[in-house]
């Protein structure tokens, strides 16, 4: 991906992980199988159903599913494709614009801690249409968290 | 909220004076003048700001013909803060319930 806009978008990167109390091999199932994806994928509130999960796991294979908001039913169906797949350690899978959503890929490393614990992180970088989050890098997130405690008040 | 009017709060939050005034609004409604206080830039000037606010929908004014106050209207904001939150949101609920997910596994191997 180059570092231009695409779209009126803009290419930005963020890393979330978090370590879990599981040999790596068990956390690999879960990332890979749709029995175990269907259990934990997305956000509270938001539900993966079994049936609608498709995993081919091979570089150019499919990883799609659709996500159901538990609240009203709204579908966000999500259609991406495995670029790496290292088993037991990374996971690289990437889509196309969609819904909105600008193209990106999201790298899944899975680090075994020798403790019969794992942490996982999961990279992504990819378009997205929140041209300000240049700026709140640039330090207006004060002013952000300011207005996002205010409006919790609310 | 559409992905128009989603593209009309981002883009007036683009704005370093704009926020400013929107973190002054979040301390109550305040008129032009009185917004253009801080500021090193003329009335005109801050009102265009205000408008482009009152377009993203992010200020509404009072009627009163003389101050007409302008006010934070939070609903936008709120459901702006709430996309661009989106993303932690998936990994940090995607992450809870996983640690969930595994924890019951092991439990039904380990009995």
């Amino acid at each position: 991906m180059n570092e231009s806009a695409e779209g009126g978008m803009t290419r930005r990167q963020q890393t979330f992980t978090r370590v879990f109390v599981a040999p790596r091999e068990l956390v690999w199932k879960a990332w890979t199988e749709p029995e175990q994806l269907t259990c934990w994928w997305g956000p509270r509130g938001i539900s993966t159903p079994l049936e609608t999960i498709e995993v081919d796991l091979r570089p150019g294979g499919a990883f799609r599913m659709t996500m159901v908001s538990d609240a009203d039913g709204t579908e966000f169906p999500t259609e991406m494709e495995f670029r790496e797949v290292v088993e037991p350690e990374r996971l690289v899978f990437a889509w196309e614009a969609q819904r909105g959503l600008g193209a990106g890929q999201v790298t899944v490393t899975f680090t075994d801690l020798g403790d019969g614990r794992t942490e996982v992180s999961s990279h992504f970088d990819g378009f997205t249409t929140d041209e300000i989050m240049a700026d709140a890098e640039a330090g207006w997130n004060g002013q952000l968290d300011k207005l996002g405690e205010w409006l919790a008040q609310g | 909220m559409t992905a128009a009017q989603l593209d009309s709060v981002f883009s007036a939050l683009a704005d370093p004076t704009r926020r400013a005034i929107l973190t002054r609004l979040a301390n109550g409604e305040a008129t032009v003048s009185e917004l253009a206080e801080p500021f090193n830039v003329t009335l005109p000037a801050i009102s265009k700001h205000v408008k482009v606010l009152e377009r993203a929908g992010l200020v509404e004014r009072g009627r009163q013909a003389q101050r007409r106050p302008c006010r934070l209207r939070p609903d936008p904001l709120r459901e702006a803060l709430g996309w661009l939150a989106g993303h932690s949101e998936f990994w940090d609920g995607s992450f809870d319930r996983l640690s969930e997910h595994l924890n019951a596994i092991q439990r039904e191997e380990g009995a």
